[in-house]
């Protein structure tokens, strides 16, 4: 597997931003879709994400890939410089890479050439110390009938889960995308009756949000 | 590198059908050839097919045989598996792509749910058509099979009206 590095970008508009007048906004956004354009060969954007009305802490996620760190890492450093870095904080920031899980492969879907869905939901974890003491057969039986249930949700729900170790706070960042929050519902409530919940340490905080192309999802806040 | 070629594939099949109405990818070439829609039916045939082959072949102990230039197959394949036009009738685009994410999320994820890509390499199996042959290069051969049915689109939608 063809390793990429991840990174969920979570932002807030400082209240500056809203004091700002509409055509300082705007070119302020459209300094970003330049940021992101010149970077169109080194990091790819799997989605802008309007948090409103999910979590009070976000305004907007952005979902970026790429083959070398450094180039994200630049790209959001510009960012930070541009116009628009100015009213901005980023109250969450997570990186990880996608790496073959221990018992199958388990690509992400942006990896297999699935398209984005219309609601993201997601979410970093770690599992408690005993998790990693269980003997190898015991962790295979529980990740195998945490993947069955959430199985049956498939193709509705994509799974995208990558490694945090070493990278934050974080082991496991996963990102659900689905086009129907009812079935995100329904596939989340069913995942808490898998026994793996047994050794989950801590899963927060869970960023919820809309698709929208990048211009389009800032422009929800000018 | 696998899963890599498959995603990169896979995009490159969807931006293909970019900007084409539902009139678009059910109009069938005067010359007799399959329509847009029949073509990506085929390729999400063709992956089913594969994927329930190397499910099939999974759990054998078959041992490690030597890589082969998958794309010589697939001429082998077309003339033996795509004598007859895929029964699709009219799909829209949206049914399309939803027959293609089923193929792919539903049928050749669970394989990936189910190993790795090294152990593909190890395992092996005698296929009617191929002989023996790799279960890596079985899944490599989904990834080329749609590179040559791009190919096919583009050609295709040169015949289609303005």
């Amino acid at each position: 597997m063809q390793e990429q590095f991840t990174a969920h970008l979570a932002m807030k508009f400082t209240p500056e931003w809203s004091r700002q007048e509409k055509k300082e906004k705007i070119t302020a956004v459209q300094e970003v879709v330049s940021i992101f354009d010149s970077y169109e060969d080194k990091v790819g954007l799997r989605g802008t994400y309007v948090v409103q009305g999910f979590q009070g802490h976000t305004d907007v996620m952005l979902w970026m890939f790429g083959d070398r760190f450094e180039d994200i890492q630049d790209l959001q450093l510009a960012i930070r410089r541009s116009t628009f870095g100015k009213y901005i904080e980023t109250p969450h920031a997570f990186t990880g890479i996608t790496k073959p899980f221990e018992f199958s492969e388990h690509p992400t879907s942006f990896a297999v050439g699935m398209v984005p869905r219309r609601y993201l939901c997601f979410y970093p974890f770690i599992r408690t110390p005993e998790y990693y003491l269980l003997p190898k057969w015991e962790r295979k039986a529980l990740i195998g009938d945490h993947g069955d249930i959430g199985h049956e949700f498939v193709p509705d729900i994509l799974t995208n889960g990558v490694y945090g170790f070493g990278l934050g706070d974080y082991e496991w960042l996963l990102t659900f995308e689905t086009n129907d929050l009812g079935r995100l519902v329904d596939c989340v409530r069913k995942l808490r009756e898998s026994k793996s919940r047994l050794y989950m340490q801590d899963e927060h905080p869970f960023i919820v949000g809309r698709y929208f192309e990048l211009e389009d999802g800032l422009s929800q806040y000018v | 590198m696998l899963i890599a070629n498959l995603g990169r594939t896979r995009r490159k099949l969807l931006a293909s059908l970019d900007g084409l109405s539902d009139e678009h990818l059910n109009k069938s070439p005067s010359n007799g050839r399959w329509s847009i829609g029949q073509i990506v039916c085929h390729v999400c045939n063709t992956e089913k097919g594969i994927v329930e082959t190397v499910l099939d072949a999974l759990p054998s102990t078959s041992g490690k045989v030597e890589e082969r230039d998958v794309s010589l197959l697939i001429e082998r394949y077309e003339s033996n598996e795509a004598k007859t036009a895929p029964q699709a009738g009219f799909l829209t685009k949206a049914e399309l792509i939803r027959l293609l994410e089923e193929s792919r999320f539903k049928y050749l994820q669970s394989v990936f749910n189910k190993t790795h890509e090294s152990s593909l390499a190890e395992k092996s199996m005698d296929h009617l058509l191929f002989g023996k042959i790799s279960l890596k290069n079985l899944i490599d051969f989904i990834w080329l099979h749609e590179q040559y049915h791009i190919d096919h689109i583009e050609e295709t939608k040169k015949s289609l009206p303005k």
